[in-house]
């Protein structure tokens, strides 16, 4: 259930966070079965990991499928607590587009994550669980309030040359011109204004996928968060389109998804496959 | 002068901060000249009660203050984003109070118009410092704030230029997600008149120095908007200024004389004064 205020609030600001929706207790369970995610699949199946750091930071990990693996994390994807509230900002028939587990990612810079024309007209939503405390300069995540809208989101797009070039700290060797290019409003990273969402364990951030975000300051190995995917219902063409483009995955879900005893988490794969096959005509 | 990417921040963002703008001496003078006319004006009592003040500063009693709306330090900023055609309109000094609600200067979004503040004090989230929406001065973004519910506090109903969705349930001030402009004295704070702007915290006398320049209009609808801005700035400033000095006798006029008879014949004053002459400052 979406109350009016907090739709607005997404529709506006391209996010919604909602304060302790899961209880200590709760949350002990949810870290320890990423935990133990995290430990099998760096120990046994290194497959299901990439190593997202660069040079920078070559322990930071992203693990694909954490939530599908796991059956004491998939309950997060039809939990009321979190469905409810997709179904209000997604509306009926939303799809699940994925999950991941990060950890050690030190910083991140500012980029959205369906760049392209249009792509902000289908909306996509990530929901972050945060496994430890962080504030503005201890690895929260940072928005910029309304960009996922045109024609701000445009207006910061010279922000991602920064992020396609994978540099985050910029070189002062560096000539003017660069400068320029990397700095398109003369600030580094961390001094664009934002919105950093500070946050506790149970805690629970749903932004828009075309919302400009950052990370600036983190918490080393110990900064862990998980991460649900999901999209509005595909009902046309061009949306198809730009799932194949970002996350063509999407159409080959998980198997214990596919065979989810779960009415609402077969709802959100089952007809994926055949929208899978439209792609591939 | 501004950067280029200075430049470019301020037209997306909507606001701009420049570190040290003014330097240790002339924040100095600034204190000085503003200490005099607070003392004056409370009879030399201290101000403690939550009495928002605010008074003009164009005239012989704050020379400092005063030339700082022709000075280059300011000047020049405002040529970096308007070019050479604006006017300047005020400059005042304020004794702030308690919380500001989330409203913009202009709701008309042909406005081009902008605030030059200076602090005295330094701020944070947590004392007062002004808090904006990034980006709030274009739409989409701009209208869609009036549809967000906000938990609006009483005020004195001058700075409802836009109206929001006001509830007791709704956000508070600090709940909607904004830039805090964390600043020291010296630093220079620039905002169009159309960014959404607020404030929370802080002590009863936060001390602050606003000069507003507008830039000439190009268009009819630019017109209309600036005429729009100039009879509500005219009514506020008039309010505010009864309010805070009416009782004690005080002169109110935003005008100095001093100041309107330009002796020294600047030219660019007195095509300012011109400008206000015909839309009926004075």
């Amino acid at each position: 259930m979406v109350e009016k205020g907090q739709l607005a609030h997404f529709e506006t600001f391209g996010f919604l966070v909602l304060r302790q929706v899961f209880s200590p207790e709760e949350m002990k369970d949810i870290i320890g079965a990423a935990d133990e995610m995290w430990e099998t699949a760096l120990t046994t199946n290194k497959k299901s990991v990439s190593f997202v750091g660069g040079e920078k930071d070559p322990g930071a990990t992203s693990f694909r499928y954490i939530v599908e693996r796991q059956p004491r994390l998939t309950k997060l994807a039809e939990d009321s607590r979190i469905y409810d509230v997709l179904k209000g900002l997604l509306g009926s028939g939303f799809i699940w587009a994925g999950s991941e587990g990060q950890r050690g990612r030190v910083s991140t810079s500012w980029h959205n994550d369906r760049p392209g024309k249009n792509q902000n007209k289908y909306t996509r939503i990530k929901v972050h669980f945060y496994i430890e405390p962080t504030t503005k300069t201890t690895g929260a995540l940072r928005v910029i309030p309304g960009s996922h809208r045109s024609p701000f989101h445009e207006s910061l797009e010279p922000l991602m040359n920064h992020h396609i070039e994978n540099n985050d700290s910029i070189n002062s060797d560096k000539n003017e011109i660069d400068r320029v290019h990397l700095l398109p409003f003369g600030e580094e990273g961390a001094d664009i204004p934002c919105f950093a969402f500070e946050s506790n364990p149970g805690d629970v951030i749903f932004f828009h996928q075309n919302l400009f975000h950052a990370v600036y300051g983190g918490l080393g190995e110990g900064r862990r968060y998980i991460a649900m995917k999901f999209a509005a219902q595909p009902t046309t063409d061009e949306h198809i389109q730009f799932i194949k483009a970002h996350t063509e995955y999407v159409f080959h879900p998980h198997e214990d998804f596919l065979n989810s005893n779960s009415p609402r988490i077969r709802g959100m794969v089952e007809n994926l496959e055949a929208l899978g096959a439209k792609v591939l005509k | 002068m501004l950067t280029e990417q200075q430049i470019t921040q301020f037209h997306t963002f909507g606001f701009l901060i420049l570190r040290n703008g003014l330097n240790a001496k002339e924040i100095q003078k600034l204190n000085v000249e503003f200490e005099t006319k607070l003392t004056r004006t409370t009879g030399g009592k201290s101000k403690n009660k939550e009495e928002r003040m605010s008074w003009p500063s164009l005239g012989p009693d704050t020379p400092f203050t005063s030339a700082l709306l022709e000075s280059p330090s300011v000047t020049g900023i405002v040529s970096s984003l308007f070019g050479d055609d604006y006017f300047g309109i005020s400059c005042n000094a304020s004794s702030l109070c308690g919380e500001t609600n989330w409203h913009p200067d202009a709701d008309n979004l042909h406005m081009k118009g902008l605030k030059v503040l200076c602090y005295l004090q330094p701020l944070n989230g947590n004392s007062g410092a002004l808090r904006v929406i990034p980006g709030s001065h274009i739409n989409a973004l701009h209208d869609d704030i009036k549809s967000v519910q906000m938990d609006e506090p009483e005020h004195d109903g001058l700075t409802q230029v836009a109206l929001v969705s006001n509830s007791k349930s709704g956000f508070k001030i600090e709940e909607i997600p904004a830039t805090i402009c964390s600043v020291n004295p010296g630093d220079l704070l620039v905002f169009d008149f159309r960014l959404w702007h607020a404030s929370k915290g802080g002590s009863n006398d936060r001390r602050m120095i606003s000069m507003i320049f507008i830039k000439n209009a190009k268009t009819p609808e630019e017109e209309i908007a600036v005429n729009e801005s100039v009879l509500k700035s005219q009514k506020n400033r008039a309010h505010r200024a009864k309010a805070a000095f009416g009782k004690r006798n005080e002169q109110v006029s935003e005008y100095h004389p001093n100041w309107v008879a330009n002796l020294g014949n600047n030219p660019r004053r007195q095509r300012w004064i011109n400008w206000l002459r015909e839309k009926k400052y004075f």
